[in-house]
């Protein structure tokens, strides 16, 4: 053998591994990862077997004197790293990499500017990272390539491992950017009244049981901010002043206006917006306080204990002919009637469903233990015996919609279903207040955002009781024109 | 008449024994107006108090206590709608001379809404149609003549309704007019009902749910033909619209199911109630004198008068 025909071979493998190893580069641009940032982590055996089909011994010992030179490489690399930073040898370790980069180490970018779409991202892949050891994370300042696709690299390497390496002589570890959280800036907090701030609290704490409490406390919470309420201006500007000065609490409550409150407490808040821009602007101040004092104090009475009163007497009539009477998870609107009609007739069987055992209608055992009656508790499960026993069910809601359909717990329709199965008259018992201009939506709200809701198709539902008539679920949108609910 | 009778009962059963086409909403109208017209009270709760008692000696006559309820509560409703400086008057003799006019208005407009109807229903009448109806009902009768005068030809077919065999009279007064009928026996309405193109029935009473409590054996024939698709019409006056919610025939308050001399003689289990409720879903459309309401209009319509 000629000399030059022992070079040609080693050239032509040398050729081949460059341009073998261009090509892989180029697909691993494709995946994602950049060049020059091919890890080296070394996985010698398949490729070496694969290519030694077509190797002379020539070729093989050329490979062999290559992989020493490579072993020596890597030792000098990770003396250089060490040492605080050589320059990676990365012509040597193009052998090594021949197999698919993407399964090698992965690469992170160590300047991420803080572009806002990236920041969820980056909050999303924060976990993941955190599990790696802080050693593996490695970064490099200057990456050739690394800016323009950076998002959809991002994206792939969430999926595998977060190590980054880099040839570099700087080592940076990265420590993810701190989550960014629509934080309330002290300033804005320092608007919202305290009462409101306790109640938002308590929502998020799941310590407001129900719609009916929700409201109760606003309007609570509302007294205490118009107590404390300093007024600037004039006595005919007044109004204007304090509608401007209820908007922020407003917008905390419903996280900046993202969720809507729940309706009912809408309907709440509406009314009383539209009494604070009709007050009378040729009074004080101390008299417009007073008035909107009294508005919420009348609403607080006509909303709950009065209405709480002339419902049961509305559906006192219909109880009366009823053996026993079957309800489903917990409403106080509906303990009131049911523990009413029990003190009246003691021999009124009454049958709580649950949606589990232990759940949330314990709370009208309690009360009905508590003084003493009898009642019956199960779960839904065994709700086709329990309606089975029954000649009605009376169940509560959160809010009655202008089709018709109303909005209650879950597993209501269940009950409604079985109830209609059997034959046996559903009523829904609601205040005027929790008839709302809507028609079939009910999206997460704010302050009950856990609130488990449902929408009753009307059909389904025999009757809707309110203080002052029976009425049919059709009529709900005359209700909202009498009740002058749906304007706006 | 029944000796020992009150000036007012007096005066409602010649009311409607001197027309025999009056209906009894409109004769218990008119005794209160009567009542009106006499009144010497010198204030508003003096004066209800007249009016509550001359329905309450109504209420215990053999006549329809549904009319009369309805008919009274309307009537008592409307002509007491009256602007502020009216109410604020202190002589309360210019009151009542506001209330006599609306009085007049409301007993003429009543007295009217029976030639609405049957102005209203007339689109629904086709020639060579079989049509089936339930006792005797003088809104149906009426609309059936005019339909008939105008010169469209159909059958009539008229259950008997037992137990007092009032679609007998229907079945003689329709024969009087020259229409086609036959009287067919109550328990072969399934058996008739697939050759009807529609059924027609009058009302005791509309409720608050869109549906009627009417003589016994409309909920029968309204469940037969809402399974063989055909559609059923009621007519009613919208003075028998009642503030009454009835959740199933259980739940149909006694002074409506039973006679008031039934009632009186304390042993309701051995009784045939005269009425039953037939629920919003097997009806069609109601024909009144309001217009033609789909039974949901009903309590819309309520909710606009008491609320």
């Amino acid at each position: 053998m000629s000399e030059s025909s022992k070079k040609n071979p080693a050239d032509n493998l040398k050729e081949a591994f460059q341009k073998l190893s261009n090509e892989v580069k180029q697909l691993g641009m494709v995946l994602g990862v950049k060049e020059g940032e091919q890890g080296q982590v070394s996985q010698p055996e398949p490729p070496k077997n694969e290519f030694a089909k077509d190797m002379t011994q020539e070729e093989k010992q050329k490979q062999r004197a290559a992989k020493a030179a490579e072993k020596k490489a890597r030792a000098e690399a990770a003396a250089a790293k060490k040492a605080g930073g050589a320059a990676a040898p990365q012509q040597n370790q193009q052998k090594a990499k021949e197999p698919a980069p993407k399964k090698e180490q992965v690469a992170k970018p160590a300047k991420e500017q803080n572009q806002p779409k990236s920041q969820q991202q980056q909050q999303s892949a924060k976990p993941k990272e955190e599990k790696i050891p802080k050693s593996a994370l490695k970064s490099t300042k200057n990456q050739s390539n690394g800016a323009p696709n950076r998002e959809v690299q991002f994206d792939l390497q969430s999926n595998t491992t977060n190590v980054l390496r880099t040839s570099e002589s700087e080592e940076v570890v990265v420590t993810p950017d701190p989550p960014i959280v629509p934080l309330e800036d002290a300033q804005s907090l320092a608007n919202i009244h305290p009462a409101f701030l306790t109640l938002y609290s308590r929502c998020d704490k799941e310590l407001i049981f129900d719609l009916e409490q929700l409201c109760q406390e606003f309007i609570r919470s509302f007294k205490l901010f118009l107590s404390g309420f300093a007024s600037h201006s004039e006595p005919s500007t007044f109004s204007k002043e304090f509608d401007q000065a209820i908007r922020p609490q407003l917008t905390y409550l419903t996280h900046g206006g993202r969720w809507p409150l729940p309706y009912a407490l809408g309907n709440i808040v509406r009314q009383l917006k539209r009494e604070v821009l009709k007050l009378d602007s040729t009074s004080p101040i101390s008299q417009q306080i007073e008035d909107i004092h009294q508005w919420l104090e009348d609403a607080e009475s006509v909303n709950f204990e009065d209405a709480y009163r002339g419902i049961f007497a509305s559906i006192e009539p219909k109880l009366a002919k009823t053996k026993c009477v079957l309800t489903y998870d917990w409403c106080p609107v509906v303990n009131h009637v049911l523990l009413e009609s029990v003190e009246k007739r003691p021999d009124l069987r009454v049958c709580f469903v649950d949606p589990e055992l232990n759940g949330r209608a314990v709370k009208h055992v309690n009360s009905f233990v508590d003084k003493g009656y009898k009642c019956q508790y199960t779960d839904l499960k065994s709700v086709g015996y329990a309606i089975k026993q029954c000649s009605m069910i009376v169940l509560g809601c959160s809010a009655i919609l202008s089709n018709g359909c109303v909005a209650t717990t879950k597993g209501s329709i269940q009950i409604a279903l079985t109830a209609k199965a059997y034959n046996v008259p559903v009523l829904v018992v609601s205040q005027y207040f929790k008839f709302v201009d809507k028609v079939q939506s009910y999206t997460r709200m704010a302050l009950l955002g856990r609130e488990n809701i449902e929408l009753l198709p009307s059909t389904l539902v025999t009757a809707i009781v309110t203080d002052i008539r029976i009425l049919a679920p059709t009529a709900a949108p005359a209700v909202l024109k009498a009740k002058a609910l749906d304007l706006d | 008449m029944v000796s020992g009778d009150s000036k007012n009962v007096q005066t409602f059963r010649k009311s409607l024994e001197t027309d025999p086409n009056k209906s009894t909403g409109l004769a218990a109208i008119e005794t209160l107006y009567d009542v009106l017209k006499n009144t010497r009270a010198s204030t508003a709760g003096e004066f209800q108090d007249e009016l509550g008692n001359a329905v309450k000696e109504m209420l215990t006559t053999d006549y329809s206590s549904t009319s009369i309820r309805s008919a009274t509560n309307l009537f008592r409703k409307f002509i007491s709608l009256a602007p502020v400086d009216i109410t604020e008057k202190t002589d309360f003799s210019e009151i009542l001379e506001f209330y006599r006019k609306r009085g007049v208005t409301f007993i003429e407009r009543v007295s009217r809404s029976r030639s609405l109807i049957s102005k209203y229903a007339k689109p629904f009448f086709r020639n060579n149609m079989n049509i089936l109806t339930h006792s005797y009902s003088k809104v149906v009768l009426s609309a059936l003549h005019e339909a008939h005068e105008c010169g469209i030809e159909f059958h009539v077919w008229v259950t008997e309704s037992q137990p007092d065999a009032s679609g007998k009279r229907m079945h003689e007064a329709l024969k009087s007019l020259g229409i086609e009928t036959t009287l067919v026996l109550d328990s072969c309405v399934g058996y008739l009902m697939e050759r009807m193109q529609m059924v027609v029935v009058g009302a005791e009473g509309v409720m608050e749910t869109g549906g009627i409590i009417n003589k016994i054996g409309t909920l029968n024939v309204s469940i037969i033909a809402k399974t063989l698709n055909v559609p059923v019409f009621v007519m009613a006056e919208s003075i028998k619209f009642v503030d009454e919610y009835p959740l199933n025939q259980e739940d149909i308050p006694e002074t409506f199911k039973y006679r008031s001399s039934v009632i009186a003689k304390n042993n309701l289990a051995s009784e045939h109630p005269e009425v039953d409720y037939t629920p919003p879903q097997y009806l069609n459309l109601l024909i009144t004198d309001l217009g033609i309401l789909p039974p949901a209009a009903v309590g819309e319509e309520l909710i606009k008068l008491y609320t």
